[in-house]
């Protein structure tokens, strides 16, 4: 388990990050969101006392410097490329491997299961963005620890890649690991990630199970259909619901329950010809969340 | 600490700069200035002093600058491909990193210059023959000369090292590491030579590069192993102390910064 409590870090006069305090349980994995800027890379090296600022994390109960040997408790992947460009692959995660007494064998077996072995004795400036980044998840795993924080690790990742990648954090995680990755990709969070922590201009904005945090969004509403449409809009505003119509005698609210709806139609007599739940993306959750919390905002738009 | 050696040592022999370097300082140092020796006559300790450092520490000066390059690269590399992160997530103690790099970096470049100077005399020995031989092993001053040969570059390579940990930034440290002893230093004793800052002339004695230069110091004034420009030099081991406290500062500096800045 992850603890971070009160982290905090100021350039100049922002703050980028500020007094954010969440925990990362085990067994799921945890999305760590966030618009450009938030400050989700710096919260991750202050985490791991690569940044100096306030607060403290610990890793399972210990601050990461205090680890003796941390790439066997926490696997970390800060930036895709972070290699020397004329080091080979293999001899880079020898070099590291030697740093935490990790065997030789192992980079083998790393270097195997992120599909890099063909090229593991190659310079690896040639490297592509995706490559660079498999290189960088081996390292991360070199310790097999129990705790991963990945910063952006689709970034780069082909389509095989990322499905990849999806499936062993999952399965990675399912074992009662700890995973905390950000990532970008909505589409890919909303398919990997358990839980989410999103965070905007450094402030913790949501910290809850994905399924809650889509729920939550006003993009998620009951659809109802009706012949009656005028009426059963008068019933559902007087209860309290929030009407939008949609044409065709089909109404969008949020404020009721689809249960309380059909209760309602049917205590009313009002025929109902549909009853469904439109559910957000967590793309339309998200940008509803984060709105106000953008460092860098576009202006204009394509005519 | 044993894990952050390890991984030094890891780091310096997987690098490709590393070899061409320590193979162009033998060349170098094993080579350079040696075909001026003459082929008759018996030779002096001048002529010995010669051999060893390529007259007046010119062969000693040149491979102490290639092998500082050894040094920037220690701490220039972790900041010009990014991988001072990935460090110290495996190793988060700072000083234990820097400490390392400082043990592994000196000690490897303690031999090759040992390499270098054993290399010249013999390459000599096998030039001149028993002439070189007949001078004695170490005479008069020479087993000075003989430290300060090996010395000299580690203490070279460390401030590069230092340099490199101060700016981040590999092209800086390279030019001040070269630029500082063979020009800045040049300059500023060659004013401090003027009637006119006859006054503070003494400072030119604490000029680092040149100060720690008097270690490979042989022969009477005004020879080629001479370079203590009228009296304005410290005594070798006053230059020695002199340029290891120079060293002592700026790395004490770079070990301050580099545990406080963020990586």
């Amino acid at each position: 388990m992850i603890e971070a409590v009160g982290l905090g870090k100021r350039f100049g006069d922002r703050r980028a990050v500020d007094d954010l305090t969440f925990q990362v349980q085990p067994g799921v994995v945890t999305g760590f969101l966030g618009p450009n800027g938030a400050g989700k890379s710096t919260t991750m090296r202050l985490m791991l006392d690569l940044d100096h600022g306030d607060g403290v994390t610990r890793f399972d109960g210990q601050r990461y410097r205090d680890i003796t040997s941390p790439m066997r408790r926490v696997g970390v992947l800060l930036e895709a490329k972070a290699f020397h460009p004329t080091r080979t692959a293999r001899n880079h995660l020898r070099m590291l491997a030697s740093a935490n007494s990790i065997p030789v064998k192992r980079v083998d077996e790393v270097l195997q299961l992120v599909g890099l072995e063909s090229v593991a004795r190659k310079r690896p400036k040639s490297f592509s963005l995706g490559m660079g980044q498999r290189l960088g998840l081996a390292a991360a795993l070199l310790g097999e620890p129990d705790i991963l924080l990945l910063d952006e690790p689709a970034n780069g990742l082909d389509p095989q890649g990322i499905t990849w990648l999806r499936d062993f954090l999952k399965v990675y995680a399912a074992g009662g690991r700890t995973v905390l990755a950000s990532s970008h990709l909505l589409a890919e969070m909303q398919l990997m990630a358990d839980h989410l922590i999103v965070i905007g201009r450094g402030k913790l904005l949501a910290d809850m199970p994905i399924a809650e945090f889509v729920a939550r969004s006003s993009h998620t509403s009951v659809v109802v259909r009706s012949p009656e449409a005028a009426r059963l809009s008068e019933l559902l505003t007087a209860r309290g619901a929030t009407v939008v119509p949609e044409g065709d005698g089909r109404l969008s609210l949020t404020g009721a329950s689809q249960e309380e709806v059909g209760d309602l139609a049917f205590a009313e007599r009002v025929p109902l010809h549909e009853l469904t739940m439109r559910t957000a993306t967590l793309e339309e959750a998200f940008l509803e969340v984060t709105a106000g919390s953008q460092e860098f905002e576009t202006t204009g738009g394509l005519a | 600490m044993k894990n952050a050696l390890r991984y030094e040592w890891m780091r310096l022999r997987t690098l490709r700069s590393t070899w061409w370097l320590t193979g162009l300082s033998l060349l170098v140092g094993g080579l350079l200035g040696l075909g001026a020796l003459g082929p008759k006559g018996p030779l002096s300790v001048q002529d010995y002093g010669d051999v060893l450092t390529g007259g007046g520490g010119a062969a000693i000066l040149l491979v102490s600058i290639l092998l500082s390059m050894i040094g920037v690269f220690a701490i220039g590399h972790e900041y010009r491909y990014g991988t001072i992160r990935p460090t110290l997530s495996a190793l988060p103690r700072r000083s234990n990193v820097l400490a390392a790099k400082v043990i592994v970096v000196a000690a490897y470049v303690l031999a090759v210059a040992l390499i270098c100077v054993v290399l010249r005399y013999l390459v000599a020995v096998l030039i001149v023959g028993h002439r070189l031989l007949d001078v004695g092993l170490f005479p008069s001053s020479m087993a000075r000369v003989w430290i300060g040969a090996i010395v000299y570059p580690v203490i070279f390579t460390l401030v590069g090292l230092a340099l490199a940990g101060l700016f981040r930034n590999i092209p800086a440290a390279i030019v001040t590491v070269i630029v500082l002893p063979l020009i800045v230093e040049n300059i500023l004793r060659g004013l401090l030579g003027l009637h006119v800052f006859h006054a503070i002339r003494g400072f030119a004695k604490v000029l680092p590069f040149f100060a720690g230069s008097q270690i490979l110091r042989y022969g009477p004034p005004g020879s080629s192993g001479n370079n203590a420009s009228g009296g304005a030099a410290p005594s070798p081991i006053d230059g020695l102390l002199i340029f290891i406290a120079f060293l002592v500062i700026v790395l004490g500096l770079s070990w301050v910064l580099f545990e406080k800045r963020d990586a």
